[in-house]
């Protein structure tokens, strides 16, 4: 009986984990990196320290265009 | 049950600690990400307001995966919500400030410190001499949180207290009374919320007085924020299109 409520309620959340999941990647794709970062976010605690990376690393479709923009104003 | 002042203070201390516990493992990386997708990173502040937590989240994550970068559109310049900040004023010296028509304590300005200062003088009768107000204050407040005359006195105080800086500091026409009076308002809106989800009794129509609140100290802060009476006035600079008031 309590296995079956589990299963239950295994089931109710795992659209929201999919949803997040395809949200994580859709973030990480549109800043340039692989969307195969997104897989962290579904870890407790290492989530926490995947977002502090995130937020620091190099973003290749911002920073790229801003530094491709920089270049232009040199030539 | 009843408690004393300190009790009270101690566990909104306690309170405000986990929130900021919050701020530090969340605020940051989301005021990041924010900035450098090209959004106000403010709306990372969000996080601060007790039970909004989960919705901030969501709202910060739902935004960087649906809505447009203004990181990846426009020019060079607007990359970031900093430099798109920066091009929206230009800074002046404080004399050349005072010549402008929106400066001083004039407007909506006037009217929030008249206000104010109506509210304290009220609440100041309503503590000093009770029976002028017709009710007991304590049995109100027993009757709409279910919190104690320890409780109510605690809520007084602090209102007493933040609603007097802020008249002190409105006059003053200095950078930092902005950020003052913002700080002012959200945290004795965060010590009522907190007071009575500790002590009273949360029912729809006290989250409905949270909502209210909330959504006014909100209100409030965005005002101080983006005025252009209260950026000329007390940061000294003028809206880079021309002023309507």
């Amino acid at each position: 009986m309590e296995g079956g409520r589990e299963f239950v309620g295994f089931l109710v959340l795992l659209p929201f984990f999919i949803l997040g999941l395809w949200i994580c990647i859709r973030i990480f794709r549109r800043a340039g990196r692989s969307g195969w970062w997104g897989l962290l976010f579904l870890v407790p605690i290492v989530n926490i320290g995947a977002l502090w990376v995130f937020s620091f690393i190099h973003w290749p479709t911002v920073d790229g265009r801003r530094a491709k923009e920089v270049s232009k104003v040199f030539e | 049950m009843d408690t004393s002042f300190l009790d009270i203070f101690k566990t909104v201390a306690i309170g405000l600690g986990g929130s900021v516990v919050v701020a530090v493992l969340f605020l940051y990386p989301f005021w990041r990400c924010l900035s450098r997708a090209g959004f106000s990173p403010a709306w990372s502040l969000v996080i601060l307001i007790p039970y909004c937590w989960p919705f901030t989240i969501a709202g910060v994550a739902a935004t960087l995966a649906f809505v447009p970068w203004p990181a990846l559109a426009g020019p060079a310049e607007a990359t970031s919500w900093r430099a798109l900040s920066r091009n929206r004023w230009i800074s002046l010296p404080r004399e050349e400030a005072a010549r402008h028509h929106l400066y001083g304590l004039q407007g909506w300005l006037l009217t929030f410190y008249v206000l104010y200062a109506l509210g304290f003088v009220v609440q100041l009768i309503m503590k000093i001499v009770p029976s002028l107000y017709g009710t007991d204050v304590d049995d109100e407040y027993l009757n709409l949180y279910g919190i104690g005359p320890a409780q109510g006195m605690f809520i007084n105080v602090v209102n007493l207290v933040y609603g007097l800086l802020m008249l002190i500091f409105m006059p003053l026409k200095r950078s930092w009374v902005p950020a003052s009076i913002i700080t002012c308002a959200l945290l004795s809106w965060l010590i009522f919320v907190a007071v009575i989800t500790i002590y009273g009794t949360v029912n729809l129509q006290v989250n409905l007085y949270f909502l209210f609140g909330g959504s006014f100290a909100g209100l409030y802060a965005w005002y101080w924020l983006q005025s252009k009476r209260v950026n000329v006035t007390y940061r000294n600079r003028v809206p880079a299109a021309p002023a309507t008031d």
